[in-house]
């Protein structure tokens, strides 16, 4: 049974400060027929790390191959500002792959010195690359090396790119493309890519190369095709004329932030949302997720995919920070009783609810109140019994304001009333408190006190 | 100070051109890293080594990651291929006795550039450093 040994790149318990170290300390035979059968990732965390990357003299196979990924947490927003991020040191392409099965994911790759991101340089035999949802960028804006570079691929290498951003490789005299396959005659599939503000977006090599649902954006040329590509490529998109029958030409999608370099589609687009082809049962490499992991439904052009209107909230977090007011939430809680509750491991609570009319139970392990409540009662009218207010903890750090707390002690004779608090600490005063006490008061010397701490506001009680 | 990654085994490959070009050999410097940096739990002993050089600058001394490549052609024109992942290693076998057992029993061991660069060889022109001054 193949087994997958995950080791972590810069972070991490045990870990390898590198992506370098990391292959030296790994590579191995990890076939099933001589090997150990395994699968071998690298685990990258958030952070930048300064390498250049070369994967080879492993021996790999369809189902023991190496894989370079980040994990959500880890990953970025689709834009370079978050997530794990690669640098190429300056001196040669971040990320070489001389090995036949290779897995890349969710990286962010920074070509500081006008080498590229990824390359093949020299997978020979059989083989299988893909790279996905990964983010391309050449911090000089004048790159002239390929991002994404399969250009001497050999031929029995399939090349599977899905989602991924390449962008500002855009030198003003030569070079600067953001894929590029331009003398291999590989097997590619190009799934969902953008190409933004390069001298040249998509470079096509070979009529092996099949396009779909790519954008080429902005570029001086969006689409090269030396030959091909594949007849079957469609629903691709370029601000210029140059994917020619193979999708839409000379249009623009509307991105989230384009001059913030945040490429996700805007809500309002109407170039690429929704014109994609469904390639959730493609009968190669199907799909059906974006850069960001969300699911795709309606199969928008390039990357990112905006989320369906009727896509549903899940309110289920174990913390739960509501920074802003709450006002007309519309968060309806039908459940045909009368309280709603709001459970919460930890619930925080910085804005005020105001108008809140209705009843609420609130019934959580700790619970901070920053701010005013207003207008919430805790209204209990009390029969005869013991009452009791038990908290481990419990803050009001802001006034109570007609808080509301009325003891009505019903019948005659009196009854016990306590507040039991193993920690209980009001730091302002609690006015108007109107005491409606009908009822005789315990006077012996331990209710006195309980009696003190519950009226005298400010003091500090526990239980008599 | 800069900080030599030294590979300490022999990695293999059936194929005898990925085995001289891919794998990476005993003595071969696989990082260079700055004073101080924070090195990785996994990058010790038995696979890796760690030789200390003060007064020799990191940056300048990664000259010694340095790969070696051939001119193939590859489609249309030629490419560079590499040959050799490293071009330098460190001799770690031929250290004199003491040397060699403190960084084979503890992993790690201080020395002057003059003491290292007779054991930095240039795997092609079969040459060490020697008497050539830092980088």
């Amino acid at each position: 049974m193949t087994t997958t040994v995950t080791s972590d790149i810069i972070g991490g318990a045990n870990h390898y400060p590198s992506l370098t170290a990391w292959e030296a300390g790994e590579q191995a035979d990890i076939t099933l027929a001589t090997g150990s059968d395994e699968i071998h990732e690298a685990r990258c965390f958030d952070g930048t790390l300064a390498d250049i990357c070369t994967i080879f003299g492993w021996t790999t196979s369809a189902t023991n191959y190496i894989r370079i990924f980040t994990e959500a947490a880890e990953r970025h927003d689709g834009t370079v500002a978050t997530g794990f991020r690669l640098t190429d040191s300056g001196t040669d392409t971040a990320i070489r792959i001389a090995e036949e099965f290779v897995r890349i994911e969710g990286l962010v790759i920074h070509d500081t010195g006008n080498h590229g991101c990824i390359s093949d340089v020299g997978a020979s035999g059989t083989g299988e690359i893909r790279v996905d949802s990964c983010i391309g960028k050449s911090d000089t804006g004048t790159s002239s090396s390929f991002c994404f570079s399969f250009g001497s691929t050999g031929a029995s290498i399939v090349v599977v790119l899905r989602n991924n951003i390449a962008y500002d490789f855009r030198n003003a005299t030569s070079g600067g493309f953001g894929y590029g396959f331009l003398s291999s005659s590989c097997v590619a599939y190009l799934y969902n890519n953008l190409a933004y503000n390069c001298r040249r977006g998509f470079v096509i090599g070979s009529a092996n190369q099949l396009l779909i649902n790519n954008i080429g954006d902005a570029c001086e040329v969006d689409y090269v095709f030396s030959a091909g590509p594949h007849a079957s490529s469609s629903n691709n998109f370029s601000s210029d004329t140059s994917i020619s029958t193979f999708g839409t030409q000379s249009v623009s999608p509307t991105y989230v932030n384009e001059a913030g370099d945040d490429f996700h589609l805007d809500a309002a687009d109407t170039v690429a949302r929704g014109n994609g082809l469904d390639l959730s049962a493609a009968a190669n490499f199907p799909f059906s997720a974006d850069i960001d992991g969300d699911a795709r439904s309606a199969w928008d052009g390039g990357p990112d995919e905006v989320a369906s209107a009727s896509e549903a909230f899940d309110l289920s977090a174990e913390t739960f920070a509501v920074t802003a007011a709450f006002q007309d939430a519309g968060l309806d809680f039908v459940a045909g009783g009368t309280a709603y509750a709001l459970d919460a491991e930890a619930f925080s609570m910085e804005a005020e609810i105001a108008g809140a009319a209705r009843d609420v139970e609130i019934t959580a392990a700790a619970l901070s109140m920053a701010s005013a409540f207003g207008d919430v009662t805790l209204g209990h009218h009390l029969g005869t019994g013991l009452y009791s207010m038990d908290a481990d903890g419990f803050d009001v750090e802001a006034a109570i304001g007609d808080a509301g707390l009325e003891f009505v002690p019903d019948p005659f004779p009196p009854v016990d009333y306590s507040v039991d608090a193993e920690s209980f600490l009001m730091n302002v005063a609690m006015q108007p408190a109107t005491l409606i006490d009908s009822g005789e008061v315990v006077t012996d010397d331990r209710r006195n006190r309980a009696s003190q701490a519950r009226f005298g506001f400010g003091g500090r009680s526990r239980r008599a | 100070m800069a900080e030599f990654v030294i590979f300490a085994k022999d990695n293999t490959h059936p194929d005898a051109w990925k085995d001289a070009a891919g794998c990476y050999k005993r003595g071969d410097i696989v990082e260079v890293m700055p004073d101080g940096h924070k090195r990785g739990s996994k990058v010790t002993l038995p696979k890796f080594l760690y030789l200390k050089v003060p007064g020799l600058d990191a940056k300048r001394a990664r000259k010694y990651l340095e790969e070696h490549k051939e001119q193939i052609l590859g489609g249309n024109a030629p490419i560079a291929r590499i040959a050799r992942r490293r071009k330098y290693r460190l001799r770690v076998d031929d250290l004199p006795g003491p040397i060699r057992g403190e960084l084979l029993t503890t992993g790690e061991v201080t020395l002057t550039w003059a003491q290292a660069r007779d054991f930095l060889r240039d795997k092609i022109s079969q040459r060490d450093e020697t008497g050539k001054p830092a980088p």
